[in-house]
Formats: C-alpha cells, sequence, structure tokens
C-alpha cells in the first residue's frame, strides 16, 4: 500500500485527494477566464482576484518556473488548527476535516510556497498519536463503530487489514484446525515435465 | 501468513506419545521416527501424533511444560516482569491449541490448562499491544527487541504493524525528499529491507 502514487491518472483515489479547493491568488492576467471567478463580471481575470481552485489545477498553474497563480495552504494544516492537533489527535473528526488529510498534506508541499516544511512532521505526529485509535478499533471487532467514524481513509484502509488478521486469528482460536490453502505462487508454477525415458 | 500457517510449522515441534502397535523405524525427510514399541513411550512429530491418535492408535502424553503448577508459576512471571518472559516453546500456543483438542481424553487437568494458556496468551497479547503502540509513538528509538516473542504473537501483528512503518515512513521521506532526492533513495532501499526482515 502506498500513499499516493504520482501521476497515476486512474488512480480514483488520486482524483478524490485533489478534489480539495484552496484558495489561490492569481499573479498574472488571465484573458477571457473571467467566468471562474463568479464574483465579479468581467471578461478577464487579472493579477490579485482571489480564487477558489481545486488542487490538481494548482499543481500545474504554480509550477516552479512561472508561477500563475499563488495558493494558500487549506485552513485545517493552518496554525490555529495545528494547535488542535497538538493538544489531542485522537479527539479530532479528522474525516470531517478530509478524508483524505495524510494524502492531501504529501502533495501540498510543492504547491503551496509558503512556511510547508512543517506539514510532513505535522501528519507524522497527529498519525502516530491517532495509530492507538486504530489499535482500539482493532482490539474491539465487534463495535467501536463510534471510533471507526472518525478515521480517515488511510486509517480505515489500515483498520481494515488490521481486522483481516484479527479474524483469521480469532477463527483460528475458536475452530482449530483448518485446511491450508496453496499459496498462489505455487499454484501458479508450473508442473514439471516427467523426463521423457 | 495465516494462523494456520503458523500452526503448521508448529507442527514439526516434538511430543511424547505412547503407541498402541509396534513398528520399526519410518524413515521420513525430517528424519527417521520410531522403532515403536507398544507402550512405550516414543517422540513424534506432533503432526504423525495428531494422525496416529485419529487411528487411535496412540496415546498422546502431554508436554514436559504442560501442567498446571508450572504454567501459573509462569503467568506469575509474566505479570511481574515488564519484558516478555521466555516460553516453554516457540508454538506454545499452536501446541496447546492441537494437542489439548486432539488428546483430551489423554492428558490430566486439560481444562485446567488450557484456561491457564489462554492467561499467558491474553497476558503476552495486551503486553504486545501497549509495546506496539509505545513504539510506534516514540519512533525516535527506531528499534524494537522481540525477544522471546513466539512465532503466533508475532503474526498476530503483522497484519497491522508492517503497513503502518511503511506509512510513518513514506510520510517522514517526502519530508525529506524537498530539501534532497539522495536521501530520499537511500531510504526507500533501507525501507525494502525493512519489510524483507518483516516478512
Amino acid at each position: 500500500m502506498s500513499l499516493i502514487q504520482p501521476n497515476q491518472y486512474f488512480s480514483i483515489k488520486d482524483i478524490l485527494v485533489t478534489e480539495e479547493r484552496v484558495s489561490s491568488e492569481v499573479r498574472q492576467p488571465m484573458p477571457n477566464l473571467g467566468f471562474l471567478c463568479s464574483s465579479s463580471k468581467k471578461e478577464h481575470l487579472d493579477p490579485g482576484s482571489k480564487l477558489d481552485i481545486p488542487v490538481w489545477l494548482a499543481s500545474s498553474l504554480s509550477s516552479k518556473h512561472k508561477s500563475i497563480v499563488s495558493c494558500e495552504l487549506p485552513r485545517f494544516y493552518k496554525d490555529s488548527y495545528k494547535e488542535i492537533l497538538h493538544a489531542d489527535a485522537c479527539a479530532v473528526e479528522l474525516n470531517k476535516w478530509n478524508q483524505y488529510f495524510y494524502e492531501l498534506g504529501l502533495i501540498l508541499p510543492p504547491i503551496v510556497k509558503d512556511d510547508n516544511q512543517q506539514i510532513p512532521e505535522l501528519l507524522l505526529e497527529v498519525f502516530k498519536s491517532r495509530f492507538r485509535l486504530i489499535m482500539d478499533c482493532e482490539q474491539s471487532v465487534f463495535g467501536a463503530h463510534s471510533i471507526q467514524v472518525q478515521l480517515t481513509a488511510l486509517e480505515k484502509q489500515l483498520l481494515k487489514q488490521g481486522n483481516q488478521g484479527k479474524m483469521l486469528l480469532i477463527n483460528w482460536l475458536n475452530k482449530g484446525v483448518k485446511h491450508i490453502q496453496t499459496s498462489d505462487v505455487v499454484d501458479n508454477l508450473r508442473k514439471r515435465k516427467r523426463m521423457e525415458v | 501468513m495465516e494462523p494456520s500457517e503458523v500452526e503448521f510449522l508448529g507442527e514439526k515441534k516434538m511430543v511424547s506419545i505412547v503407541p498402541h502397535f509396534s513398528s520399526g523405524i519410518i524413515h521420513l525427510i525430517s528424519g527417521p521416527v520410531g522403532p515403536f514399541r507398544a507402550n512405550l513411550p516414543v517422540k513424534v512429530p506432533i503432526w504423525l501424533a495428531l494422525n496416529l491418535k485419529q487411528q487411535q492408535k496412540c496415546r498422546i502424553l502431554a508436554q514436559d511444560w504442560m501442567d498446571t503448577e508450572n504454567l501459573n508459576e509462569l503467568i506469575e512471571k509474566e505479570k511481574g516482569e515488564k519484558l516478555f518472559t521466555e516460553m516453554p516453546s516457540d508454538h506454545f500456543m499452536d501446541e496447546a491449541q492441537m494437542l489439548l483438542t486432539a488428546g483430551a481424553d489423554d492428558i490430566p487437568d486439560v481444562d485446567n490448562i488450557r484456561t491457564a494458556v489462554k492467561d499467558i496468551w491474553d497476558l503476552r497479547n495486551a503486553k504486545l499491544r501497549s509495546s506496539v503502540i509505545a513504539f510506534v509513538k516514540n519512533q525516535g528509538s527506531t528499534y524494537a527487541k522481540l525477544d522471546h516473542l513466539t512465532a503466533m504473537e508475532i503474526n498476530s501483528i503483522r497484519s497491522l504493524l508492517p503497513e503502518t512503518l511503511n506509512v510513518m515512513l513514506q510520510i517522514e521521506e517526502s519530508g525529506k525528499s524537498s530539501t534532497s532526492t539522495e536521501s530520499q533513495q537511500f531510504s526507500s532501499t533501507l525501507d525494502t529491507t525493512h519489510s524483507q526482515n518483516q516478512s
């Protein structure tokens, strides 16, 4: 499992992650694109006007060489939210902020220029402290629904894997011996041909 | 790996049986077994013991450590220590599960032994859980000592822990990659060796 696979055009997850809107400021005039900014009735977009654009668009508009727009961090990576996370990350319903909190945080740094150095550190810290939630949830396989709804997509995926292992173990403890399945690798091996005599 | 596969590995352990028949040495890939003399105890692999028991050709003797006094001592020791204590066998849980189920009518005091083994298992599981959480939380110390952990226990955290560490590594890496790409390559090779160790 990997967090993000860059340049996966058809990855649904990638699409969902980059749906998030960031507020940005236009740096260069964009002719005939006035309709993007719903508040103004002008035909052209002037430098200085504010726009909410999705991340997938922002990433191509704010390349290193010539940035057409400059983007701000989404609010939940900003200092005020950071403090909430520092206080107790487990108490936060992170999935309400963003289902893909971690994934989004990882792709933002190249797009957003200012004070973004701390995002990975923040993500790591949040993930570490929220790992307890996953473990708690895994421990009580039946139930703990209230915790489960707070998890983000990544955490849910981890939990699902953990649960699978847990169920296997519980089944084994209850039922005991079961037939062992042939592993796929062995299944795919072709049988050796008998030597011609 | 599934628990039943760990159990399969555990079946290679030896156990004493009292056969009801006589036979010469049986030569197997894993080594010779026998000779069998009726009513004289002999050591055989667990899988063979289970098979003979099913055919009612033997009586299974409990492993040396399977007695309530010994197990209760182990429980006390396990409770007293912060770290894991040494278990009598690498596969104590699966051995107990197999032998106590198959040989329920041969081994005296089966129920108490089973409860004691389950107690140890629960104790150690709780310990394992809290140490995994602690390990993830302060990952500044980047290694964990797995002394005296048995195969089934290691397998029980395999579904969650390696992936978690993987995610943490990826987040950490992305933090570094903005400063230098070289270190990223280095840590990704580290990652592969790490996951090999895990599996």
